[in-house]
């Protein structure tokens, strides 16, 4: 870096970028598990619905697998919520018994689902598709066995649609922020730094002077300084003729060596 | 403590390993066994019941072949010894035994002496008993450390009340039972002490003893009419066998009386008169014992290592008619959970 | 224009960039909020309607059996409960269709009567409910109200329910949002100094402040001094400007002696003012060698800082949520309490980290420190990736105890190469300078984490530590010199016979049993592995539990200089360390005051102030009360001695804790440790009470490590 003023961008720069990343990184999960959170709830409310009649028709001793009435439960809660694009109600081995797709009924879920739902310990689990979300609700019996789940798919693309929006003008929002900010800060830190770099500058243009006039090369004066009354100049001045004594002391002693008439 | 770590998990990978074979092998048993059907002993007390019908559906359910033989007591113990015997000639796979008197009767009490008058080397499941510790037909409910396990059907006097008082809010509470019965006074004990831990209060009332030394029907209405005087807002019918068989004149009288009744069994859910309950579906508790003679005959599984269990959902059970008659309604949250009749 | 103007300028720098930052962070939580009334309201509304369906369907079953809806029962509960459930519901309220409020749970209905109860309402749902619509719904000031019709038996609308989702509900979630933003703000500020650190390698004050030494030494006749520094910017410029001034007058000067010399003027072994004499300057002037002045600079410091800081919070990353990862992966076995497998990632690093300190010293100084500190990041790097992929408990505690290698090895590592490299006068502020990147990592280590873990996940946060282990070793490739074989200290390594005999010092012992091993007890058990417990248990986030991990490092970070300055001046180093040890005590007890996550605040914050009291007097008491052993063995082994002794504690504090907590539950657990530390400090107390002749000893201050 030639010049603190370089620094200082880069310091101003890296900050702000850090704590802007941070902050519009941190925005858009909270945003996105938000939104999902309350999509999930709402899916989550129907799937209780559903489970809370299948378990109740459970304890009158129907099963699972021959209950007409289960089809029509599921069709008529796929109904209650446009979000919601299909509920599958599966047994435990994994054999759908019942789907809002026809096609599906009789077939084994995805590995994944079965997966999800074997490892929950909690009332409800999560499966996580290319293009839909899956909550999934344990259903079980009066002893507490797993008897199947009811699974309810949700399409992915609403809240895609809402945190790409979202997303961009956090972005946007950040990135001229950090523009604007960055620009500023840097403008008033050079401002802040100017007395100490032009002091810097006076000082070193004067120590290059005595330099020169040590090693006896030729140069122009430098200019006098208009004001300069800080300490750390009157150290500058000090120190040159702190220098400028201490040589001339060395060169007299010298000359009087080397001139062998003022020997003693 | 690294080493002992070490050796802890080294225990665990070989329990999986173990775990994996006795799985594996099981499942060879299961292939094999399905080529004979298994031979099931059912004792019943009385006529059928949701119990037996809980217990074959099950079985049809998961495929599992079983050849039944079905026998009835018919109310009368007497017959339980000849049952004995006839299961000694048989050497059936396993024997269900429906209620408490009947399970006594083939298994009889774990520390009786006279061990040759019982069944103890066939496994049976018992379904049915209202406390298996507490008659002693098994030790403990974790393992009967025998050949006998089952279902008992009774929800905790806590959860009893906590549900009497999710109908509607009560701090007094009146009940009536069979004072000879065993089950009924240590019944209205467990009640008792849950009344100063839960605050409330509680009335008890027996049934009038007759001249024959035995309890008679004679007077319940003077008794509930008592009760109802004494400001017990509700009446709690434990699992008292006298009130099953009485029913008839039971449930009329109740309904005369006007008070909220509370029942504790299937048995008790009286059609007219009692208004809600908390209980063991007859058929859930079949379902469970068939769950369970499955794990003996298909998993292998010792009697004595599987536990004495009750249902983890009871039926709340709610008869709208009652409510109506008595403007009573349950709360609305109910509908959600409660079996309406 | 002085050092004090340069403090001044420093002062400047942060204010401005905290200006910045907090420009910035307004910025996105304004748009946040706009964002969220824009998005989210619309998400909450359809989600109160779809609860409110649910609610009309039960509700409809009752009134299916002729149940008329005034005489509906346990409708008030019924609201609370969703209302508890659902914290955007502001109300719930049931009016007939005679214009009549029958049921009403919530927020109060004063400024809706008229619009919930007119006919127009009813009128209005009844034909969206005719044309198929669920609800009719209008936004007021405070509430949305979305009404959905009751049916009952027959059919018609009997009445309506109404849900008033609050508007300022948006307003609450984004409450945690300020929060995170406040942690980053703080941290972003910490980080500041980081990126000071590593562009100006503490030149602006530090070179500066050694340049105006220099000059003042010359302008007092002294050429011996130099600044040694190379830097391209203005200041840079100047001091090698000075640099080649001063080497200039020494060249000079060492001509005039070769010369004097030629000239036999030069008497042998006389001191510099003879010399001066005789080849005749009159002037008191000290001259010194001359050279190129291209003596190391010790820019090293900077260089290293950010390395060792990001390898410290690939570490610190993950401290709010360790005990809850392992509770994750944790499959009950027998005979083994949840409580102390949760514990034991925690014990198993802390274990590792005490046994291998002393063992490394001398390894790493063989191998080099650069050498040293890449293979510790390096396996650091990995054990964080398996980590991340970790699938039971028992592969955990295998990843957790290389990170304790790792951890150690970086540690020692670093510690060795500020000692190589510095020198008497500079050793205080660079050992203090090691301390400070400890404690800003600790300070923004947990809170970062906290937000990740929550957003991102365990594993994912994992993976993070690993990727900041990465770019520590990039940096150290690229940037750190090569390793030199310069270490001036010979450092010994601990063996037992010094260990014994330091600990035959009764009072050394005292302290260690008392003071220092129940100080890292209650650090590690509570912060480490209570906290974290105990704020998740009640429901609260990782971030939280980041949070409030970050007030403990705020508290030391400000505290630690404060106490030991003022300890020092009042030469009352036991005294400060016999309050910490009670304080640290009065913060276990905090808990008997309530369960919330204030409480844990508290204890967090009272628990940092009594350590930020304790630990520099602490660690200077040493020198007063082990005089005679420092004299015989070396400073080196009595502290090493010290630290081994105090990370006995670091590791007894969460198996503790965890035994603890199996039988004593939480508030059981804060007290007990609370106590352990209150008795230890009466027992501190006492015994050091009757030793008040002990001579005070300046010792530097030698701060924190955990």
């Amino acid at each position: 870096m030639n010049s603190i003023n370089g620094t200082l961008l880069v310091v101003v720069t890296v900050v702000l970028t850090f704590a802007l990343g941070m902050a519009t990184f941190l925005t858009h999960y909270k945003f996105n598990s938000l939104v999902g959170g309350l999509m999930q709830s709402r899916v989550l409310v129907i799937g209780n619905e559903i489970k809370d009649n299948v378990e109740k028709s459970l304890s009158l001793g129907l099963s699972l697998q021959e209950n007409n009435t289960l089809q029509g439960l599921i069709e008529r809660e796929l109904r209650a919520d446009d979000l919601i694009t299909s509920i599958v109600l599966f047994d435990a081995a994994g054999t759908v018994l019942y789907s809002t797709e026809p096609a599906q009924q009789g077939k084994k879920i995805d590995t994944l689902w079965l997966k999800s739902s074997r490892a929950t310990k909690k009332d409800s689990w999560n499966a996580n598709q290319s293009n839909a979300f899956v909550v999934g609700i344990p259903l079980m019996n009066n002893y507490g066995v797993t008897l199947g789940n009811v699974a309810l798919s949700y399409s992915k693309k609403p809240l895609e649609r809402c945190m790409g929006i979202i997303g961009n003008i956090l972005q946007l929002t950040a990135l001229l922020a950090l523009m604007a900010t960055a620009i500023s800060a840097f403008l008033l830190l050079v401002g802040s730094f100017s007395r100490y770099r032009k002091q810097l500058l006076v000082a070193e243009d004067e120590l290059t002077a005595l330099l020169k006039d040590l090693d006896g090369v030729p140069h122009p004066r430098p200019q006098e300084p208009a004001v300069n009354s800080s300490i750390f100049m009157q150290k500058i001045y000090t120190f040159i003729s702190s220098v400028r004594s201490a040589t001339e002391e060395i060169d007299s002693a010298s000359i009087s060596i080397t001139t062998p008439n003022s020997k003693h | 403590m690294i080493g002992r770590f070490i050796s802890r998990a080294a225990v665990f990978m070989l329990s999986l390993f173990a775990f994996a074979v006795m799985f594996l092998f099981g499942a060879v048993q299961e292939a094999t066994a399905a080529a004979r059907p298994f031979r099931i002993y059912m004792i019943t007390w009385r006529e059928m019941t949701d119990v037996e019908r809980g217990f074959q559906n099950y079985m049809a359910e998961k495929n599992i072949p079983v050849e039944y033989i079905m026998r009835h007591a018919n109310k009368d113990p007497s017959k339980l010894a000849g049952f004995v015997e006839e299961i000694r000639r048989l050497k059936p796979d396993l024997v269900f035994t429906w209620g408490t008197t009947v399970t006594l009767g083939v298994v009889g009490r774990y520390d009786d002496k006279n061990k040759a008058k019982y069944i103890r080397d066939i496994p049976v499941v018992f379904g049915l008993v209202a406390d298996p510790v507490g008659v002693k037909i098994v030790p403990d409910l974790a393992s009967s450390k025998s050949n006998v396990t089952g279902v008992y059907h009774m929800a905790s006097a806590e959860a009893i009340i906590t549900g009497i008082n999710s109908y509607r809010r009560f701090s007094k509470l009146g009940m009536l039972y069979n004072g000879l019965e065993m089950n009924s006074v240590a019944y209205a004990g467990d009640i008792r002490k849950l009344s100063t831990k839960m605050g409330f209060k509680l009335f008890e009332r027996k049934f009038r003893i007759g001249a024959d030394g035995k309890p008679s029907p004679e007077g319940v209405i003077d008794l509930l009419r008592d009760l109802k005087r004494s400001g017990a807002e509700w009446l709690l019918l434990g699992p008292d066998s006298y009130s099953t068989s009485i029913g008839d004149i039971l449930g009329p009288a109740l309904r005369e009386v006007g008070l909220p009744v509370f029942a504790t069994t299937e048995g008790n859910m009286f059609p007219s008169g009692v208004l809600a309950g908390l209980i063991s579906k007859y058929y859930s508790v079949g379902q469970f014992s068939a769950y369970k003679a499955e794990q003996i005959l298909v998993q292998k599984q010792p009697a004595a290592a599987v536990p004495v269990e009750t249902l983890k959902r009871f039926s709340y059970i709610i008869r709208m008619e009652v409510a109506k008659e008595l403007k009573f309604y349950p709360p609305v949250s109910m509908f959600n959970y409660a079996e309406i009749l | 224009m002085d050092a004090d103007y340069i403090r001044k300028l420093n002062i400047r720098l942060v204010g401005i960039v905290t200006l910045a930052l907090v420009l910035v962070l307004s910025v996105i939580m304004v748009v946040s909020l706009q964002l969220a009334e824009k998005y989210v309201v619309p998400e909450l509304q359809a989600k109160a309607l779809t609860q409110g369906h649910a609610l009309t369907t039960l509700i409809g079953q009752p009134l299916s059996y002729n149940i008329g809806v005034s005489e509906l029962v346990g409708i008030d509960d019924l609201f609370k409960e969703v209302i508890k459930d659902n914290p955007e519901i502001g109300f719930l309220a049931i009016s007939d269709n005679h214009g009549k409020t029958l049921f009403h749970s919530g927020d109060s209905l004063v400024n809706y009567n008229a619009y919930i109860n007119s006919r127009e309402l009813l009128i209005e749902t009844g034909k969206l409910a005719a044309a198929g619509a669920k609800s009719r719904s209008l936004s007021f000031e405070k509430h949305h109200i979305a009404s959905l019709p009751i049916f009952s038996a027959d059919h018609s609308i009997v009445a309506l329910l109404h849900i008033g989702v609050k508007s300022s509900y948006v307003q609450n979630v984004l409450n945690e949002l300020l929060q995170d933003l406040a942690v980053i703000l703080v941290v972003s500020l910490f980080v500041t100094y980081e990126v000071l650190y590593f562009i100006l390698g503490g030149k602006l004050s530090r070179q500066f402040e050694m340049l105006c030494r220099t000059i003042d030494s010359v302008i007092k006749n002294d050429f011996s001094q130099r600044v040694y520094h190379a830097g391209r910017d203005e200041l840079g410029r100047v001091v090698s400007l000075t640099d080649s001034v001063i080497n200039n007058v020494n060249q000079r000067y060492a001509g005039l002696l070769a010369t004097a010399q030629q000239a036999g003027l030069l008497p042998p072994g006389k001191t510099p003012d003879d010399v001066s004499e005789a080849v005749g300057i009159r002037k008191k002037i000290r001259f010194g060698e001359s050279g190129n002045g291209t003596q190391s600079c010790n820019n090293f410091l900077g260089t290293l800082r950010a390395p060792l800081f990001l390898s410290l919070m690939a570490e610190d990353l993950s401290r709010s949520f360790i005990p809850l990862f392992t509770k994750q992966l944790y499959e009950p076995v027998a005979g083994v309490s949840d409580e102390f497998v949760m514990g034991l990632p925690i014990m198993v690093f802390m274990l590792l980290v005490a046994l291998l300190q002393p063992v490394l010293a001398g390894w790493s100084e063989r191998a080099g420190r650069k050498h040293s500190l890449l293979v510790g990041m390096s396996i650091g790097c990995f054990a964080f990736a398996m980590t991340a992929n970790a699938f039971s408990v028992y592969d955990l505690l295998i990843w957790r105890a290389l990170s304790g290698v790792s951890w150690a090895i970086v540690f020692v590592a670093s510690q060795g190469l500020i000692l190589d490299k510095a020198t008497a006068d500079t050793r205080t502020r660079d050992i203090a300078f090691f301390v400070g990147v400890i404690m800003v990592s600790s300070l923004c280590g947990p809170p970062i984490g906290g937000i990740l873990a929550d957003n991102l996940g365990f594993r994912a946060t994992f993976y993070v530590s690993a990727g900041l282990l990465l770019a520590a070793v990039m940096v150290l490739l690229s940037f750190l010199p090569g390793d030199t074989a310069d270490s001036h200290l010979e450092s010994r390594k601990l063996n037992l016979r010094d260990i014994m005999s330091v600990l035959s010092n009764r009072r050394f012992l005292v302290l260690i049993l008392t003071a220092a091993i129940p100080a890292k007890i209650a650090l590690i058990g509570i912060c480490y592995y209570l906290i974290p417990l105990y704020i998740t248990s009640m429901g609260d986030s990782s971030a939280m539990t980041g949070r409030v991990l970050m007030l403990y490092g705020l508290v030391m970070v400000i505290g630690v200089p404060i106490a030991a300055g003022i300890s020092d001046r009042m030469s009352k180093r036991k005294e400060f360390v016999g309050v910490g040890l009670l304080l640290s005590g009065i913060s276990g007890t905090l808990i008997l005051l309530g369960n919330n996550v204030y409480i844990s605040i508290g204890i967090v914050l009272v628990l940092g102030l009594a350590q930020a009291i304790s630990i520099a007097p602490q660690t200077a008491f040493i020198a007063d009360i082990c005089n005679e052993e420092i004299t015989l063995l070396g400073e080196g082994t009595v502290y090493g001695v010290y630290r081994l002794m105090e990370r006995i504690g670091n590791f007894i504090g969460p198996l503790l804790a965890a035994l603890m907590l199996n039988f004593l539950g939480f508030k059981g657990t804060f007290c007990a440790i609370g106590l352990l530390l209150f008795v230890s400090g009466m027992v501190f107390i006492a015994v050091f009470r009757q030793s008040d002749n002990c001579q005070v000893l300046a010792a530097d201050a030698k701060g924190v490590e955990q």
